[in-house]
């Protein structure tokens, strides 16, 4: 079987599964909530809430920008660690891995393969927020040129560019992530175990991140940049922080890749 | 475990020895010993008044570190400044002339230690525009000639500002605007006076490029200050970075320099600002800058002394009741003979018994011995 067509079918199976489609939909969820509660309450907030919330009266596209931010910390790496913890313990843990790998599919290449379809779920759910919240946001306030964190205004088809950045920005972000989980997902055939260790090795990264006595071990933590799309938001466009976000993902990458393979190529895979 | 085995987990090795590696690399680069030309403190100081550099784009770091408790109690100052503080930093030699109070002056101190980071975009000498990066906000002050902008992007408002036309003489610097680190620079090269020792230390690099150290040290031992060092871009001349050090602290009280700097004018629309739709627009008049025929602010009225030693007295009626009815100041202070005393590690602040507050960057004895001359 050749990679793309193992990607294909990969892919397939991912959105054919009940499962994938509930965790989009809970995401789809969150902008929907957010705006019907502002659309109902409609007063001004005072500056309480999330950054962005009291603009969202004004211009529905701001429901995207604040739904991706409320999703970043918690919502959004918790479906990533499902699919990721999915991705070997899943099959180890029903026995279809022995099956996958009698196909003529070398252990890499199948590593390669899963972390590719959890890359794609990240540019999905990240998609499916943005999706969601210019959706809601349109339906229930106006929408026009955006006021940039720089005071500047945008007209609404660059805005509209921008959100796409920031999907792409926050898909980058959740790489690392996906990749300590496919290293974890090697490590066990529990896959249910894999993904509340993921999920728990997240939340932790944000708690070291919030702790200023570690300020050293900051700028190493995979979530450090996670609410760094607020630098798409300016004028110029900050693309430092974008690419120090890159980089970093990239050496998780790197590390935990090789890690992941060093444990799934030289594991014994009778079950 | 096999032989096999084990190989498969020799890329498990070799990637962070990569990652480490690229890391080393770039940091040994960031801060390799160059070699420059050798140039006289004079020399270098003719580089900086000399720099025929008109604009640049750049992004800088400032990181203030003073001891200070933070002072939650007051309010959090550091997301709604009032248009007269300077959120960026606040020179140690001359304290701001708009700061009032003693309470403000502290307030303003505590919020802003801590790390900030703002882009900054200059051309020629009356246009500017400096960008304070919050996490989810942003801070613009603009410059274009004599209209000034500031636009706080958290609450949404922009304040507008025309600066006094002095005839004969060029604008002058709007004092609530940051200051960037070729100013704050320029500012301890002004004021430092005589009693300076000047010299060239090894060269470094600031934002990748290479640098002379300009150093200052102060000769008087009364002075809080250790010393100013001055990095000094080897290509323009433009100052891009500045570190105070403290006396008796061993990390810097006051880092300030440029993490990226082009040495070239950024687009001219960058200089345009038309408050967005929505926001609150509020006119704010400048205070007049004193018509003082006898000279600079150093010789204003409540400033003491000179260059290094500079005191800035404020009267007892000045002195916010907050802080002279004792409790925040029982909390911040230490009694000392002739009043109480905020200690920081770059400023001293009296409060004498009868209710003046005697701020500056010396020693106690100083401040003591000024407040019964």
């Amino acid at each position: 079987m050749s990679s793309s067509s193992l990607l294909r079918n990969e892919i397939a199976l991912l959105f054919r599964r009940r499962r994938t489609w509930a965790m989009l939909l809970a995401l789809g969820a969150v902008p929907v909530l957010m705006g019907v509660a502002v659309r109902l309450t409609s007063g001004p907030t005072n500056g309480h809430g999330p950054p962005f919330l009291d603009q969202v009266v004004g211009n529905g596209l701001f429901v995207a920008i604040t739904g991706m931010l409320v999703c970043i910390p918690l919502f959004l790496p918790l479906t990533v660690a499902v699919v990721a913890g999915d991705t070997i313990a899943g099959e180890a843990g029903a026995g279809t891995l022995r099956y996958l790998l009698t196909a003529p599919v070398s252990r890499p290449r199948l590593l390669g393969v899963k972390f590719a379809v959890v890359a794609i779920y990240c540019l999905a759910a990240a998609g499916m927020v943005a999706l969601s919240g210019l959706g809601i946001g349109a339906l229930l306030f106006p929408v026009g040129p955006v006021t940039l964190l720089s005071g500047t205004t945008i007209s609404l088809g660059e805005a509209l560019l921008r959100v796409g950045m920031i999907v792409i920005y926050v898909s980058v972000s959740l790489l690392g992530l996906a990749a300590v989980g496919l290293f974890v997902s090697t490590l066990t055939d529990v896959p249910v175990g894999a993904m509340a260790a993921i999920a728990l090795l997240a939340v932790t990264a944000q708690i070291l991140g919030q702790l200023p006595q570690l300020e050293w071990l900051h700028p190493w933590l995979f979530t450090e940049h996670w609410l760094g799309f607020a630098d798409l938001l300016r004028d110029p466009i900050r693309w430092m922080g974008f690419g120090q976000n890159i980089l970093l993902q990239g050496g998780y990458l790197l590390v935990f890749g090789a890690l992941a393979y060093g444990r799934f190529a030289s594991k014994n895979v009778l079950s | 475990m096999k032989v096999a085995a084990v190989k498969k987990w020799i890329p498990a090795l070799l990637a962070p020895v990569v990652v480490a590696a690229v890391v080393a690399g770039a940091s040994i680069s960031a801060n390799a010993q160059v070699k420059l030309e050798s140039k006289t403190p004079q020399q270098v100081m003719e580089m900086i008044a000399g720099s025929a550099l008109t604009g640049f784009s750049g992004e800088a770091r400032a990181t203030l570190d003073l001891g200070l408790p933070k002072i939650p109690s007051l309010g959090d100052p550091g997301l709604t400044p009032p248009p007269g503080t300077k959120p960026l930093d606040a020179p140690p030699t001359e304290p701001p002339p708009n700061a009032k109070t003693g309470t403000e002056l502290l307030t303003m101190l505590s919020s802003l230690s801590g790390t900030h980071h703002a882009r900054i975009y200059a051309e020629g000498s009356d246009k500017s525009r400096i960008q304070v990066l919050e996490g989810m906000g942003e801070e613009n002050f603009i410059r274009n000639g004599s209209t000034l902008w500031k636009y706080d992007s958290e609450a949404n408002t922009a304040v507008h500002s025309s600066l006094p036309a002095t005839p004969g003489k060029k604008h002058a610097r709007d004092e609530s605007m940051p200051m960037s680190p070729g100013e704050m620079a320029n500012r301890f090269l002004q004021s430092m006076g005589q009693d300076t020792e000047i010299s060239v230390q090894d060269s470094t690099r600031v934002a990748g490029r290479d640098a002379y150290t300009l150093e200052l040290v102060p000769r008087d031992g009364d002075s809080l200050i250790a010393r100013v060092s001055i990095g000094v871009d080897a290509a323009t001349g433009a100052p891009l970075e500045v570190v105070v050090d403290a006396v008796g602290q061993q990390e810097p009280a006051i880092t300030m320099g440029f993490t990226s700097f082009t040495p070239e004018a950024p687009a001219a629309e960058l200089f345009e600002f038309t408050p967005p739709a929505g926001a609150s627009v509020t006119e704010y008049k400048l205070p007049q800058p004193a018509t003082d025929h006898r000279g600079g602010p150093k010789h204003a009225k409540g400033i003491l002394g000179s260059g290094w030693e500079s005191i800035m007295v404020v009267p007892a009626k000045e002195v916010s009741g907050e802080l002279a009815s004792q409790g925040l100041l029982d909390k911040l202070s230490t009694p000392v003979e002739g009043g109480r005393l905020v200690h920081t590690s770059l400023l001293n602040a009296l409060v004498t018994t009868d209710g003046r507050m005697l701020v500056g960057p010396v020693s106690v004895a100083r401040l003591q011995a000024a407040a019964n001359e």
